[in-house]
């Protein structure tokens, strides 16, 4: 295997990796807060759940950038691309961003989720409030996704 | 748009108090001063709590659920509460106090048991050793690694006793006789024998423990029994829901507030300006003496009534989520209903996708019948849903699949985000720089009409100038859509001056000195990157078109590589990846689209002009939990 499709597949890896990460510690901070909320408003989980899946799409960008570097490098159909190793390195910086971005943003996202979470277990009306401060921190993994597919489109 | 709403009094007489409530409750005209119905204490009343505990009893027990199961009424229906209703859910309190009861009796039984249970050895009843006078029992519980030593001593010490294992440990009862009670009390000592109290008992206790087994056999077949008359009344469920919600606008009828004269009864409130006569027309016909008082001179805030088209409705509940327009401002639905509606669309923008969401929340809205505000975001989907449908003809999907692979003779006129992610990209940011300029035409209508012409030309038409001249000028540069052109571009270069011109030298209108004057000047400047942070957001419609389209595409990819593996078999896990996939993709597509279609209306549309903090105009109405529709009789 040429080195080049090998750092592609380490971007593809980094790329998933740190964003499933970030979408999972968002996750769990959030879900920690819902059991919370919904074992004394039981009546609340459909807003609570919604808020809850907020940090899960920093996952699912990583997962787009990891399923398109492996796309575009060939890796998909089994028959790689004879890439030249500065191309490898340009597949690796893409995951490297768009990991770290979506790390951050993913992890903090839960926590903001958890206390918008909690605000919506005192008063269940804010809930949609609280999605909007949520989804502030979301911008950041959506900027991270649109570099990334900025880069992709010109390697 | 926002129709003006006027603050009266009505004057009714008492007695006909009741039949101008319903038809007011009815017709929604009326809101009632400072009579919240949502959280008020007359949902405390004893009849509704029980009520409510007994439909949680029946829904428990309800097995053969139809989820499709609504409940219609007609006016006569609700209004009217019929005697026997209550029975039912009387006799339902009653079989679950008597459940209650035989629990609690169980429950005793048990305790009792568990007591009874180490001294079951015993042959004769505690109630006759307690009896005998001549001499003491006493019982004791000894570690069961002692038993030999204990055995010995007793039967050296020659003392009438009786003895058993249970739960790791002896149970001892013994004759207490005075002679040898030191010896004893020695011998007690060295096994760590505790002293324990006989439990009351007439019976011998293994007797006991039989009979009180039988007892509890028998209770909890009479528990059975009610548990089988309580699911016999499950079919009673919709009457008893209906009766709550007739419970529940009775005492709304009951609880309005009014102030009351010798002959009179004043009730203060807001009306519709448009529905004045309405009103007068419903009063006429329902009482036979009222007055309407206009109160002119009030500094109370009124609350904001809308009225909007069957289209523009549904979205207002975005809005109100965020802040109820107040009376002052222009209502901003009309308009950005159409922005929310196309940036869903986009987002989703797969014909398939869009398909499902159409049918999906008509079928909901038909057979669920939901109220409220969920109904109208079901209606915002429904309605949002042919935007989806519209974006993914332009970009030629369904459910992830391109048109050109179903049909490889189509024109490439397509527009995709897989496939031109930079076109998209300046679509969108077209896009918000058009959206972000109809929120400042907003803002400047408002100042104008406030007076503030100056404070309109720095804040809004200046930037309207900046965004709509900087789109032509940046058209004219790529000369994409037309030859690049020198006067053009001058043209544009100059209206763009204009507005800067408006920024520096009108934003420091309100400053004393020269300092501050050029200070807020330069300071306006400033908020071109704020502008330029909102323009770069509108990039999320981008991003979020692309990753529901990739991983539609992903899921149809992986389905595609593993239905021929195994001969055959894979085509079985091929249909579940597409299924759960496909319906995963579309669920994380659709609460992308409604949070972050919600956020570029709340951040950067609404940012730049919205002020909210009104309330709403909520006539006096029916007040539904249960009932899905009331239906015309």
């Amino acid at each position: 295997m040429e080195m080049g499709v090998a750092l592609a597949a380490l971007g593809a890896a980094l790329a998933i990796g740190l964003s499933g990460a970030g979408s999972a510690i968002g996750l769990a901070m959030a879900g920690k807060a819902s059991t919370g909320v919904i074992s004394e408003k039981p009546e609340l989980f459909g807003k609570v759940f919604v808020l809850q899946a907020l940090p899960a799409t920093q996952g699912i960008y990583g997962f787009l950038i990891a399923i398109l570097i492996l796309l575009n490098v060939g890796l998909l159909g089994g028959n790689p691309l004879p890439l030249t190793e500065p191309q490898g390195w340009a597949y690796l910086a893409v995951g490297i961003g768009m990991g770290i971005s979506n790390l951050a943003s993913g992890a903090f996202q839960g926590m903001m989720s958890g206390s918008s979470i909690l605000m919506t277990g005192k008063d269940a009306s804010l809930s949609t409030r609280g999605m909007t401060m949520t989804v502030m921190i979301e911008t950041y993994a959506i900027l991270g996704l649109l570099v990334s597919i900025l880069i992709l489109t010109g390697i | 748009m926002i129709v003006p709403v006027k603050r009266i009094n009505l004057v009714l007489l008492p007695e006909e108090k009741n039949a101008v409530f319903l038809a007011l409750q009815k017709e929604e005209l009326f809101m009632i001063k400072g009579f919240n119905v949502e959280n008020h204490s007359l949902f405390n009343s004893d009849q509704l709590v029980k009520t409510k505990k007994v439909i949680k009893i029946l829904e428990a027990e309800n097995k053969k659920k139809n989820p499709f199961e609504t409940i219609s009424v007609d006016y006569q229906t609700i209004d009217n509460i019929q005697h026997n209703e209550f029975k039912v859910i009387d006799e339902v309190i009653d079989i679950e106090n008597k459940k209650a009861d035989f629990k609690d009796k169980i429950q005793r039984l048990n305790d009792q048991i568990s007591t009874f249970i180490p001294f079951a050895f015993l042959s004769i009843s505690q109630e006759k050793l307690s009896e005998n006078e001549l001499i003491t029992f006493k019982a004791y519980k000894i570690p069961l690694e002692k038993k030999e030593f204990i055995s010995n001593a007793l039967l050296n010490l020659g003392l009438e006793h009786e003895m058993g294992e249970f739960d790791k440990a002896i149970y001892l009862v013994v004759a207490m006789i005075e002679e040898v009670s030191q010896d004893l009390a020695i011998a007690l000592q060295a096994v760590d024998a505790e002293e324990v109290q006989l439990p009351s008992s007439a019976l011998k206790y293994s007797d006991a423990i039989e009979a009180h087994k039988k007892n509890i056999e028998k209770f909890t077949a009479e528990m059975g029994k009610l548990d089988e008359q309580i699911k016999g009344l499950v079919k009673d469920l919709p009457q008893i829901k209906t009766y709550y919600d007739k419970e529940v606008n009775r005492l709304v009828r009951e609880h309005v507030p009014f102030k009351q004269s010798n002959h009179f009864i004043v009730l203060e409130g807001y009306v519709r300006e448009d529905q004045m006569s309405k009103l007068e027309q419903v009063l006429a016909s329902h009482a036979t003496t009222y007055e309407i008082e206009p109160v002119n001179d009030t500094k109370e805030t009124l609350p904001t009534a809308l009225k909007n088209n069957k289209f523009v409705k549904p979205f207002e509940t975005i809005t109100d989520s965020f802040s109820v327009p107040n009376t002052k401002e222009i209502d901003p639905n009309p308009i950005m209903s159409v922005w929310y509606w196309i940036f869903f669309g986009i987002m989703i923008a797969d014909i398939g996708y869009g398909l499902v969401l159409l049918v999906g929340s008509i079928l909901f809205i038909k057979l669920k019948k939901p109220r409220g505000n969920f109904k109208k975001l079901l209606q915002v989907f429904m309605y949002s849903s042919i935007s989806a449908i519209l974006f993914g003809l332009v970009t030629g999907s369904v459910f992830g699949i391109g048109f050109r692979e179903i049909i490889p003779s189509l024109p490439d006129i397509f527009i995709s985000p897989q496939d031109d992610p930079l076109t998209v990209l300046i679509a969108s940011l077209v896009l918000g720089a058009l959206h972000i300029v109809t929120a400042l035409v907003l803002k400047a209508i408002l100042m104008f009409k406030e007076g503030d012409v100056l404070g309109a030309l720095a804040e809004a038409v200046s930037w309207i100038l900046i965004l709509l001249a900087g789109l032509v000028f940046v058209a004219d540069m790529s000369s994409i859509i037309w030859p690049s052109n020198v006067i053009i571009s001058y043209i544009t270069l100059g209206f763009i001056g204009l507005g800067v011109v408006f920024i520096v030298f009108l934003s420091g209108r309100g400053s004393k000195n020269a300092f501050g004057w050029i200070l807020k000047g330069f300071g306006g400047i400033y908020g071109a990157t704020s502008y330029l942070s909102d323009l770069l957001s509108y990039s999320r419609l981008l991003a979020l078109a692309l990753s529901g389209g990739v991983i539609a595409f992903t899921m149809n990819l992986l389905a595609g590589m593993i239905a021929p593996a195994l001969y055959g078999v894979g085509i079985i896990f091929a249909i579940l990846i597409i299924i759960v996939g496909h319906v995963f993709n579309f669920a994380m597509s659709l609460l992308s689209a409604y949070v972050h279609g919600g956020r570029l209306q709340y951040l950067e549309f609404y940012g730049k002009f919205f002020q909210g903090g009104g309330y709403a105009f909520k006539p006096l109405g029916y007040h539904l939990d249960y009932i899905n529709e009331i239906k015309e009789n």
